[in-house]
């Protein structure tokens, strides 16, 4: 048996952190090589601390990991990449935020996936850049994809026909695409435009990340696409990332403008 | 925690061995240390802390202006005459606003959230007491409000969103500076900071 050493270095994009005790964090970590990670950081939330500000949510940090006897913790770190952009823009810090969900719900612990933690990477440098609407709905699909729930986008999942083009449906549940012919009882199905179907099937195969921002898309397509990555993702983690919520505030914030959502809240006040 | 199977401990011991051990933080072991030690207390001084548990649920309200806990409301802070009515400071915690009123540098009035937004936790902007600190801008008397909210992911987060909220309603949204804490190495600083601490520096 070989015994792993005692201390580790690894870098690690930090995914959350949960108070604990007096002043530590419970912090979430995404390695390269070991996967997902929780270990505590400890004096964290003090305010001179040496490790707070290294291990917020969202940043690349490099460690060194103690083992412990029921949890590892954090000895030192510092910061890689902070993506501050990310960090100062709403927009993209709740996709951002949704994103870590995505990942720490999707992931099991101590499983090395490589994939995920560079789509992730990728995604956050993207993310720090100019704005780029197909960057969520590419993230999505590629890390069901590298969690092995890549959607069927080319035959029908009833009746392993290829698709042709026509009037497709999409069933969350079955993970990919009905043909015209298909109706298979009890399953929730939800329309497929043919250029959302295309801008999947795109997605799907686009191996660099360069191509996914380079990508315009209407808001229908957008909506559309939003709508069945959701339905698909709350089928494969069995919930409602609680991120999407947060996400959804934000950006009907932004599209209706503030006095809006001022006089939505108002009027919520008045009904409660 | 029952301790029906122990019936040598007295059954009111037991019980406030249980109330204890509700208690964040408190385990088996010190919820019975606790115990055992109020019993050997002076009489007076129990009855002292347990007319006080009482008293701070009967008499303690949220302020209707500020949120922050207090006796009565308008709260102290809120109806003191020599405090600057044009400002408002939002902070996430009632602690938050002892911590600022210990610098002795802020006159203005304060803002208590109750919280910041946590996606992670499942806390939304509803759950905090948004709403209140936008009905306090609508007679357009308050010329600053001064975001102090953490500097942490969920304080930044809420910090933005009520910015977005407010930007129309108040002429000037600031949010409280950040940079070097005293007393500390600038060894250890996270490049975040530091960017920020060079960008806020100062002529001396």
């Amino acid at each position: 048996m070989t015994t792993q050493p005692r201390i580790h270095k690894t870098e690690a994009i930090v995914l959350k952190h949960l108070p604990l005790g007096e002043a530590d964090y419970l912090v979430t970590l995404y390695t390269p090589n070991q996967g997902k990670l929780r270990a505590v950081a400890r004096g964290a939330r003090k305010i001179k601390s040496r490790l707070g500000g290294h291990l917020e949510p969202l940043m690349r940090s490099s460690l060194l990991v103690a083992r412990g006897q029921s949890l590892d913790s954090v000895q030192q770190a510092e910061v890689l990449e902070g993506f501050r952009a990310v960090r100062e823009d709403l927009d993209r810090l709740s996709q951002a935020i949704y994103m870590a969900e995505l990942v720490e719900a999707s992931t099991p612990e101590g499983q090395s996936n490589y994939p995920i933690y560079r789509l992730l990477l990728e995604t956050l440098r993207s993310l720090d850049g100019p704005a780029a609407p197909a960057l969520l709905p590419h993230f999505q699909l590629k890390l069901l994809g590298h969690s092995g729930f890549m959607p069927e986008l080319h035959r029908c999942v009833e009746c392993e026909t290829p698709l042709e083009p026509g009037r497709h449906r999409f069933a969350p549940g079955q993970g990919g695409c009905l043909c015209d012919g298909c109706h298979p009882a009890g399953v929730t199905v939800l329309p497929l435009s043919l250029n959302t179907l295309k801008v999947l099937r795109f997605l799907q195969r686009c191996e660099r990340i360069e191509d996914a921002v380079k990508l315009r898309l209407d808001d229908e397509t957008l909506t559309e696409m939003r709508r069945l990555m959701e339905a698909l993702l709350h089928y494969v983690l069995d919930r409602e990332p609680r991120g999407s919520r947060f996400l959804g505030q934000v950006s009907q914030g932004s599209k209706r403008g503030a006095a809006a959502e001022l006089a939505a809240s108002a009027a919520g006040g008045e009904q409660a | 925690m029952t301790y029906d199977f122990l019936p040598s401990v007295a059954a009111p011991l037991a019980r406030l061995i249980q109330e204890f051990h509700k208690l964040p933080g408190i385990g088996p072991k010190s919820a019975q240390r606790l115990a055992y030690y109020l019993i050997r207390m002076p009489a007076e001084d129990a009855a002292s802390l347990a007319e006080s548990i009482i008293s701070v649920k009967e008499r303690v309200v949220f302020c209707g202006v500020c949120q922050n806990i207090t006796e009565e409301s308008p709260c102290y802070l809120c109806s003191h005459a020599g405090r600057d009515r044009s400002r408002i400071c939002v902070v996430e915690e009632p602690l938050d606003v002892l911590s600022l009123e210990r610098t002795q540098s802020y006159r203005g009035l304060y803002h208590v959230l109750h919280g910041a937004i946590s996606p992670a936790t499942g806390i939304g902007p509803e759950n905090l007491r948004i709403r209140e600190l936008l009905e306090r801008l609508r007679d357009g008397e308050v010329s600053e409000v001064i975001l102090a909210t953490n500097p942490s992911l969920e304080g930044e987060s809420t910090a933005m969103y009520v910015h977005r909220l407010l930007s129309p309603l108040v002429s000037r949204v600031t949010r409280l500076a950040r940079g070097l804490p005293v007393g500390s190495d600038l060894e250890f600083a996270d490049s975040v900071t530091l960017s920020r601490a060079l960008e806020g520096r100062q002529e001396i």
